[in-house]
């Protein structure tokens, strides 16, 4: 398994309607046809805007029948996924290596 | 007053190195001139006793010249030995005089002087005395040659102190010019620096009138901001007066409890609701949501959700259903993330029926258990169009409270997991007296009068622990109804999709 065959999104910090815009840039399906792995281990709050953009994310991705997986660090975060059903609609992950794990067995 | 004092620094600091330099000039002059008038003093005093040598050696040789002339020994007086005394203790001092003014120069032309004097009373003034008929030739022929001599002499001592008067004249001159020099640079720059220093004042006071005037704008925008931010909060405080929470409805089988803070950070007018519609047969509807973000957006799509479920209920009252038409219409309209849980509850056959919409999970209080959390995942309204909702049945027992609230009762310490064990803990304590309103109650309990950041909605919905005796008929009827419907479903009910048959129209929903 080669990590440079899996696109990386990572966001950091405290995920609120504040950075909206920057939440939304980030969180962009890339280009080119290859697993999507979001890394969010480094995210110590998320609010509803996070959901929002997950979502959308959620459905381009799965329009294009992108393989993602998420990794979640932050338990309030892992929670609202939960309350939003997006932990059952996306892969999640406590930990990168499981992610990526996940990937490279999906992505091969 | 910084500014000034940041300005004053550099002045003092250099006034000061200006009145040093001044003082050390002043001491340096005075020294110079000093020196000057102590040598001048000297120099006076070798010529005056030059003088005074060469007017003895004149006296004697005019005595002798006298003497020569007229034999009359009364000539010879400046000639004794007294006199002649005078003349030796007048070279000394000059010899004296010559050494403490450093003018070594001179000393041979004394020298000089002094051995010509000697000469001359040797060769001219003893043999004159002894055989004074030749006296006048040799007066008039070495006396002469011989007096020559000695004033060429002082001639020469006088020249050199005419040359040194002149140099420390000179000098002195120079001093003058360079302490003139000095004064003139001192004016020049005490003058800059008063003016930069004055400059500077004139700034500062410019800077403190600035600043005044910045401050009385500040205050006039404040006023503004003010006069805007009670403008703001009367819109909000009238918003939140027409999108009050409705009132509860007051029924025998079920007891409601509600509460709703705003956030008190600032005007926020909240996004939060919840509602109770009393439908047929002492069933309600009820719902509890948030919409996305505060202000009056917020507040502004949170009415129009409450509206849309509203309208939902009334052609279908099943949960799902319901759910599923508020989305297609927050969706269609462009509208911010809802989230929100709405539910039947049916005092007849003690049942909860619910959907939620990525919502924190209601927690289920029943007699003799600790209160859990409900199952929930599912997304927020206004998300996908083709999101669908699961209506979900839960058989529960008198005496039974679902607790409902939103985000902020848990996440207001940002850690929701502790945020979700205060909850159950505040729920079970409520319940341990029935006698208090719940909402209330659980609200205190979590935030213990701590202000609150974001808005706080609990609801509560109970059944009645003690069945009345009119509806023990229905309750009973309900539990007939009851054990044909849920067998099928399991025992906590979930996964239903079909939703609940034969509600009625709701009855006083515009109540």
């Amino acid at each position: 398994m080669s990590n440079s065959s899996i696109e990386v999104i990572k966001l950091d910090g405290e995920l609120d309607v504040a950075r909206r815009e920057e939440i939304r840039r980030t969180l962009s399906l890339p280009a080119a046809d290859r697993p999507v792995l979001l890394d969010f281990s480094q995210v110590t709050y998320a609010d509803s805007t996070a959901v929002a953009e997950l979502l959308r994310f959620h459905s381009e991705a799965g329009a294009k029948g992108r393989t993602v997986a998420v990794v979640i660090g932050n338990r309030q975060f892992a929670r609202l996924l939960q309350y939003a059903g997006l932990r059952d609609a996306f892969a999640v992950f406590d930990d990168r290596a499981a992610a990526l794990t996940y990937l490279g067995a999906r992505g091969s | 007053m910084a500014p000034s004092a940041r300005g004053v620094l550099p002045t003092a600091s250099i006034s000061i190195v200006l009145i040093a330099l001044f003082v050390a000039a002043g001491f340096f002059t005075h020294g110079y001139v000093l020196t000057a008038a102590t040598t001048s003093e000297r120099l006076y005093t070798v010529r005056n006793d030059a003088a005074r040598a060469l007017k003895l050696q004149l006296d004697e040789e005019t005595g002798i010249r006298g003497y020569a002339a007229t034999r009359d020994r009364s000539f010879l007086d400046p000639y004794r030995a007294a006199a002649r005394g005078r003349l030796e203790s007048a070279f000394s001092r000059l010899g004296s005089d010559l050494a403490t003014s450093r003018l070594a120069a001179a000393e041979p032309a004394l020298a000089d002087a002094r051995a010509t004097s000697a000469r001359w009373n040797r060769e001219v003034a003893a043999p004159t005395i002894a055989h004074p008929s030749q006296g006048a030739h040799r007066v008039e022929k070495r006396g002469k040659e011989l007096m020559d001599d000695f004033r060429r002499d002082l001639d020469s001592i006088d020249g050199l102190l005419e040359r040194r008067e002149s140099l420390v004249s000179e000098e002195l001159r120079a001093a003058i010019d360079r302490i003139t020099v000095l004064v003139i640079v001192a004016g020049i720059v005490s003058s800059i620096v008063a003016l930069l220093y004055a400059r500077q004042q004139v700034r500062a006071a410019e800077r403190i009138a600035a600043g005044e005037r910045q401050a009385e704008a500040e205050r006039r925008e404040r006023a503004l901001l003010q006069g805007a931010y009670e403008a703001e909060k009367h819109i909000a405080d009238s918003l939140q007066t027409a999108f009050s929470q409705r009132p509860l409805p007051s029924l025998e089988t079920l007891r409601f409890s509600a509460s709703y803070v705003p956030a008190t950070e600032e005007t926020r007018l909240g996004g939060d609701w919840y509602d109770v519609l009393a439908l047929h047969g002492d069933r309600v509807l009820f719902t509890i949501g948030d919409v996305t973000g505060h202000g009056i957006d917020a507040a502004v799509t949170m009415n129009r959700a409450r509206q849309s479920f509203v309208s939902a209920a009334l052609l279908d009252v099943d949960p799902g259903s319901v759910l599923a038409r508020v989305n297609a219409d927050m969706v269609a309209r462009e509208d911010r993330l809802v989230t929100a849980v709405a539910g039947v509850a049916d005092p007849a056959t003690y049942e909860f029926v619910y959907a939620i919409a990525g919502h924190p999970p209601p927690v289920l209080a029943e007699p003799g258990r600790p209160p859990r959390f409900l199952e929930c995942g599912s997304l927020p309204l206004g998300g996908i169009p083709e999101a669908q909702y699961s209506t979900r049945r839960l058989q529960s027992m008198p005496g039974a409270t679902l607790v409902l609230y939103t985000d902020g009762a848990v996440e207001h310490s940002r850690d929701v997991i502790a945020g979700e064990a205060l909850l159950l803990e505040a729920v079970e304590h409520a319940a341990e007296h029935p006698e208090v309103e719940a909402a209330a109650w659980i609200h205190r309990e979590i935030f213990q009068g701590r202000s609150v950041g974001d808005d706080v909605a609990i609801l509560t919905i109970g059944f009645s622990a003690e069945p009345t005796l009119g509806l023990v008929v229905s309750a009973d009827s309900g539990r007939a109804r009851l054990s044909g419907r849920v067998a099928p479903a399991g025992s906590d009910g979930t996964g239903d999709k079909a939703g609940p048959r034969g509600f009625a129209l709701p009855r006083g929903l515009a109540s």
